[in-house]
């Protein structure tokens, strides 16, 4: 009897946590705050990229055990870091998005599905962006985030650099993409009245860009941490059969 | 020094870093703004007349959006561990 009164006691304090209302702190674009024909622009762009992801999680990495675990630690990686809430210099807090480690070792397409099943959980479960918005955040953090992280990692390579540098300059750049692609989706729904698209998107970037500069830093450094400690914990040969990414690296 | 005592050096690290990172974002409160707090509110002043046309379908209260982000960065962390034990098994089978 003792035990189930506990039990009702502890289900009413659980919900009545769910039912203060709270001021929305959300890192991406809110519900109902993009115009609905953006919405559907930013879904139609996006939506593509979604469904080459899936067939390449579906000829890749489903195929081989090796790579649909280090998927799933890559997915891991996404969900722990987008749901770190950060201050920092302005004032203001906002989140890394993880998204730039998964592209090292897949590629950016797969990275496409993990960062949009962490969206959705974030915008069905904690009210941070939305279902309208879906698309444009999206596209921001797992499109242009995955894209703009896997080109930079290639392009560090290039130059011959260590892995461990282009990991962080793609986690890094691949975060502060993120921010400005939200910033310039804003401005182009939002245009001010004096200077339009771009007078618009200065101010968003100076939102967003300037908050996330030392949260970006901040992820390319874990992102290295966790990429040296995988390495020396599973050895390389487990990135002998995932992404092309890894391949060019050796 | 070691493979193994590297991995170790780096995994004790990398646990010290997130536990200090999840002390810091959902323990403390700084009572800061979110950016995109900010970001609204630059919307609302380019565009006054705006008003969000959708809401969200469930909006957990304050403590409850701390017990969920706490319970999304366990969840990772769930999955990550489970995925290191996998790859460590399967390197062992090899």
């Amino acid at each position: 009897m003792a035990r189930r009164k506990l039990f009702f006691l502890f289900t009413l304090w659980v919900f009545q946590f769910l039912l203060v209302p709270r001021p929305a702190l959300a890192m991406h674009i809110m519900e109902g705050f993009l115009p609905a024909r953006w919405c559907l622009f930013w879904y139609a762009v996006y939506l593509p990229f979604l469904l080459v992801g899936l067939l390449a999680i579906k000829k890749r990495v489903l195929p081989d055990p090796s790579s649909k675990i280090l998927l799933g630690f890559a997915g891991a990686f996404v969900f722990v870091l987008s749901a770190l809430k950060l201050p920092s210099v302005t004032g203001s807090s906002s989140h890394p998005t993880g998204v730039g480690l998964g592209t090292v070792f897949f590629g950016p397409f797969p990275m496409v599905v993990v960062g949009s099943i962490a969206l959705l959980f974030q915008a069905l479960l904690l009210a941070h962006g939305g279902i309208t918005t879906l698309g444009a955040n999206a596209f921001s953090m797992a499109v242009v985030g995955a894209f703009g992280a896997y080109g930079v990692y290639r392009w560090a390579q290039r130059w011959h650099a260590s892995p461990q540098v282009g990991v962080f300059l793609a986690a890094a750049i691949g975060d502060l993409l993120t921010y400005l692609v939200t910033s310039f989706q804003l401005a182009l729904a939002f245009p001010a009245s004096q200077g339009g698209v771009l007078a618009s998107a200065g101010r968003f970037f100076g939102i967003f860009a300037i908050t996330q500069v030392p949260l970006a830093i901040g992820e390319g450094i874990l992102a290295v941490l966790v990429f040296s400690f995988l390495r020396n914990y599973a050895g390389e040969s487990i990135f002998s059969s995932v992404g092309e990414a890894w391949s060019h690296e050796r | 020094m070691s493979a193994k005592e590297k991995s170790t050096v780096l995994g004790l690290t990398l646990i010290g870093v997130l536990a200090g990172l999840f002390v810091v974002s959902i323990l403390l409160d700084f009572g800061l703004e979110g950016t995109d707090d900010r970001a609204s509110g630059a919307i609302g002043e380019l565009r006054p007349d705006y008003q969000p046309w959708f809401q969200n379908v469930f909006e957990p209260g304050e403590q409850a959006e701390k017990v969920l982000f706490a319970f999304q960065i366990l969840l990772g962390v769930g999955i990550g561990w489970y995925s290191l034990w996998a790859l460590r098994r399967k390197n062992r089978a090899r």
